[in-house]
């Protein structure tokens, strides 16, 4: 689970957490507004109300110039209603007719609010300066104004405090509403991604090599459906793990086989040559001991027995890779003795020689006679593949503390198929008695030894380069293999 | 995948913002600063009116409301016809109108023809014109009862409950009278209740809803109900037509100026001529004003003196 930046269950609970926090914020001021509007419409409806039912009942009275029942009608209205701050009645004229405020009229306000033509009422806010109250005035025509007006003042301290009251509910259901939100949201989140977690431990216990634990999950969804095609995805990979295994050991033991086969066969070929040649000599000096062609015979066979000697010690050169001491090496040395060992075959065969061999290349720890061995080998095949001349070019640098030794030649190349085949021991492509094989087998074990590799790259009538790097002395690392 | 996540949520966030920014955004009311520490204590100056030099005087014939109505037009007529403002004052018996004439406190008015009958022989009050309804100076009143009601003619409201309009109303209260004095009842025990309603729309509406069995009702008020608000009358019916009686006459007191009275005679004489007035007589259900004479209510007055006897006559038996 280290690899995991942000958890599911994090990303989840934040989601959730901000949707919450967005939607509830607009539906707590949406609520709070609707509310805050009703209760102002509902209020302000109850004004109109009262105004209106008042400025309907004194049209008789006023009409009638019956002022004390108008008067006892406005008083009666603020014992009625105690949201009612205020009543009072004007006459067309702007004049007051009755009020109900105690003693005293505030004569600012019959200005306050005026009625357009043809309105059934008008609704101002009104502030009161000295006391700081807020007043909702709403003014009622009375008769369409031919009387004047009715004028109710509705105290707004009232609704103020019944918005506070509501608002300290609100407040209350925000954070109910949050709290249940964000429980919801760790709830949800630890539901969904806690089996999700178990797949994801499964995944990082997963071993092909041992059986594997099954996930557990009973979501009944498509995480439990997950879970069981994980199961059987492991159980799947396991067993094609294990064939796999089985057919890489098989594969192994076949490929040994086969190379014990073609090391036989060639073993077979490269003596039985020289054992029937012995037999004939033998047989010869059988029949006519005394002949002088005894003597011609007798060099023939140890001419076989050379043979036989030749390819028993490359044998034992190709098995024996094990090196015994090695000791500080300089590679220019090792080329340039492979180059006299084998000069006058490159003469013979007008081969044209280019050397770049770099001064800084170093020296490395190894066995001289081997890594000489190697590159005749290697030019020795150059020469055979250019009968005809061509050029040779040997290239040996120091890259990163590796000894790098390229040997080129505008020889007939290897046939792709071959490639693969080259290192096989008595691999060879020469004729009878010409090559055994043994050369590049014996090289790729020498070079292994010292800690190297080598590679080919070919080309079918272009040419070969053989490319051989070694661990240089001074990357610090002795390369002494024991046994 | 991550960008148009990135998006998703900065949209969100935008709709949010936007959201709060409307809820916000809601116009606020405008408030208005008023000093209520600026008072005065003597408002009450409406009784402290302009003198108007026409003080129009009417008898609810209706409810105020729609007495109001009905005559504002003439009303507003007038006034500019003459070239002076009239005012018009309304009282809930005929009595305390007749009461602002003899004061001087009004110096016009529209009064019953009851009414009329009961002003003192030597008071200062003079008739200064009539209307003309269907070609004749004439009204009449419908004695009315609920549509479904049983009673057929006026002896079936005997010991019923019945509607008076005002004490000095004729066609709301004198005639049904006289035809209980007719019958040589007392008036006073021939109904098992009596109410007044003031007002005639008020008689035909409370026996519609059926609190009173019958009423007694101006038939000039309800023809104009019948005319403007047929529904009002759907569950009356009529049982009795009086014969007619003089309708109802304009009146001056001597507190008015000869010229201003001539004036007003002139403007209502010929007001049926010019489109205006037409519109306006035509609106009250008037074809003109003529030449009021005393005569008139003489039906009136026989059936108040007939009453008068009758009940003279009771109380000593
Ligand atoms: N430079 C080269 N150009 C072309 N073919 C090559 C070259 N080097 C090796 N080969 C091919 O690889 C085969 C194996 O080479 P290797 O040196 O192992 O055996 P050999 O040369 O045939 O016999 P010997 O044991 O005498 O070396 C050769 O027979 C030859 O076909
Ligand atoms: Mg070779």
């Amino acid at each position: 689970m280290k690899d995991v930046k942000v958890k599911l269950r994090t990303k989840f609970i934040l989601s959730i957490t901000i949707v919450v926090l967005l939607f509830g914020s607009i539906n707590i001021i949406l609520i709070r507004k609707i509310t805050l509007e009703s209760l102002q419409r509902e209020l302000e409806k109850r004004g109109v109300f009262i105004a209106q039912n008042l400025g309907e009942h004194v049209i008789e009275y006023l009409l009638h110039e019956d002022f004390l029942s108008v008067q006892k009608l406005v008083d009666e209205i603020k014992v009625l209603d105690k949201d009612v701050a205020y009543t009072f009645i004007i006459s067309s004229d702007e004049k007051v007719i009755t009020h109900n405020f105690n003693q005293t009229f505030p004569v600012e306000l019959i200005k306050a609010n005026l009625l357009s033509e043809e309105k059934e009422y008008n609704v101002k806010l009104i502030f009161d300066k000295n006391k700081r109250f807020l007043y909702r005035d709403i003014a009622v025509p009375i008769l369409n104004g031919e009387l004047g007006m009715v004028r109710v003042g509705l105290a707004e301290k009232n609704i103020t405090y019944q918005i506070n009251k509501a608002n300290t509910i609100f407040t209350g259901m925000v954070i109910v509403f949050f709290l249940a939100g964000i429980f919801g949201a760790f709830v949800f989140a630890y539901l969904i991604t806690s089996p999700i977690s178990k797949i994801v431990d499964g995944f990082a216990k997963l071993d092909l090599d041992k059986t594997a634990e099954e996930i557990r999950i009973k979501t009944h969804d498509e995480i439990e459906y997950l879970a069981d095609k994980f199961n059987e995805m492991a159980r799947r990979l396991q067993s094609t793990h294990n064939e796999l295994k089985n057919a890489q050991t098989k594969l192994i033991q076949t490929e040994k086989l086969a190379s014990i086969g073609t090391l036989v066969s060639g073993l077979a070929h490269e003596i039985n040559n020289p054992l029937s040649g012995l037999k004939n000599c033998l047989n010869r000096i059988k029949k006519k001991p005394e002949k002088k062609e005894t003597l011609k015979y007798l060099d023939l066979m140890l001419n076989a027995l050379d043979k036989i000697e030749y390819v028993v010690k490359g044998l034992l050169d190709f098995s024996r890779t094990k090196s015994d001491i090695f000791s500080p090496v300089s590679v220019k040395e090792v080329i340039e003795k492979a180059f006299s060992l084998v000069g006058y075959k490159l003469e013979k065969h007008s081969i044209e020689v280019i050397k770049d061999i770099k001064n800084n290349i170093g020296s490395l720890m190894g066995d001289p006679h081997k890594l000489e061995q190697v590159f005749v080998n290697l030019i020795l095949n150059s020469i055979d593949a250019m009968p005809d001349g061509g050029k040779l070019i040997v290239e040996a640098f120091n890259n990163n503390n590796k000894i790098c030794i390229f040997v080129e030649d505008t020889g007939k190349g290897i046939p792709e198929a071959y490639l693969n085949k080259i290192f096989d021991p008595f691999f060879t492509t020469k004729e009878t008695g010409k090559g055994t094989g043994l050369g590049l087998p014996i090289s790729f074990n020498f070079i292994k030894a010292h800690g190297g590799e080598i590679f080919v790259e070919s080309k079918q009538g272009i040419g070969t380069i053989m490319k051989v790097w070694l661990p240089s002395h001074s990357s610090g690392k002795t390369n002494r293999r024991e046994k | 995948m991550l960008k148009s996540k990135k998006i998703f949520i900065l949209s969100l966030i935008l709709l949010h913002f936007f959201l709060l920014y409307n809820c916000n955004n809601q116009e606020k009311e405008e408030i208005l600063e008023v000093d209520f520490s600026e008072t005065e204590t003597d408002v009450n100056n409406v009784s402290k009116k302009v003198q108007f030099s026409i003080n129009m005087a009417v008898s609810a014939m209706t409810s105020p409301k729609e007495t109001y109505i009905y005559y504002q037009q003439l009303l507003n007529y007038i006034s500019r016809k003459i070239n002076t403002p009239v005012s018009m004052k309304q009282r809930k018996t005929y009595q305390e109108v007749n009461n602002l004439l003899e004061t001087g406190e009004s110096n016009f008015a529209f009064i019953c023809s009851g009414a009329y009958i009961r002003t003192k022989k030597n008071s200062n009050i003079e008739l200064l014109a009539v209307p003309i309804v269907k070609n004749e100076p004439y009204y009449y009143s419908y004695i009315i009862t609920h549509k479904d009601s049983s009673i057929k003619k006026f002896d079936d409201f005997y010991k019923r409950t019945f509607a008076f309009t005002d004490l000095l109303s004729n066609t709301g209260r004198l005639y049904p009278l006289y035809l209980i004095s007719k019958l040589k009842q007392n008036p006073e025990n021939y109904f098992s209740k009596i109410i007044y309603t003031h007002a005639h729309d008020f008689s035909i509406h409370v026996v519609a809803r059926k609190i009173v069995d019958g009423a007694s009702v101006d038939s000039l008020v309800f023809e104009y109900i019948k005319k403007n608000n047929p529904d009002k009358i759907l569950d009356v019916k009529i049982i009795k037509i009086s014969p007619p009686f003089g309708i109802p006459p304009i009146v001056v007191n001597r507190y008015i100026d000869s010229k201003t009275k001539n004036k007003l005679r002139k403007t209502l004489f010929t007001m049926h001529r010019d489109e205006e007035g037409k519109k306006i007589l035509k609106n009250l259900m008037f074809d003109k004003f003529i030449e009021a004479h005393d005569y008139l209510y003489n039906t009136v007055r026989d059936m108040d003196n007939f009453v008068k006897k009758a009940e003279l006559k009771q109380k000593y038996q």
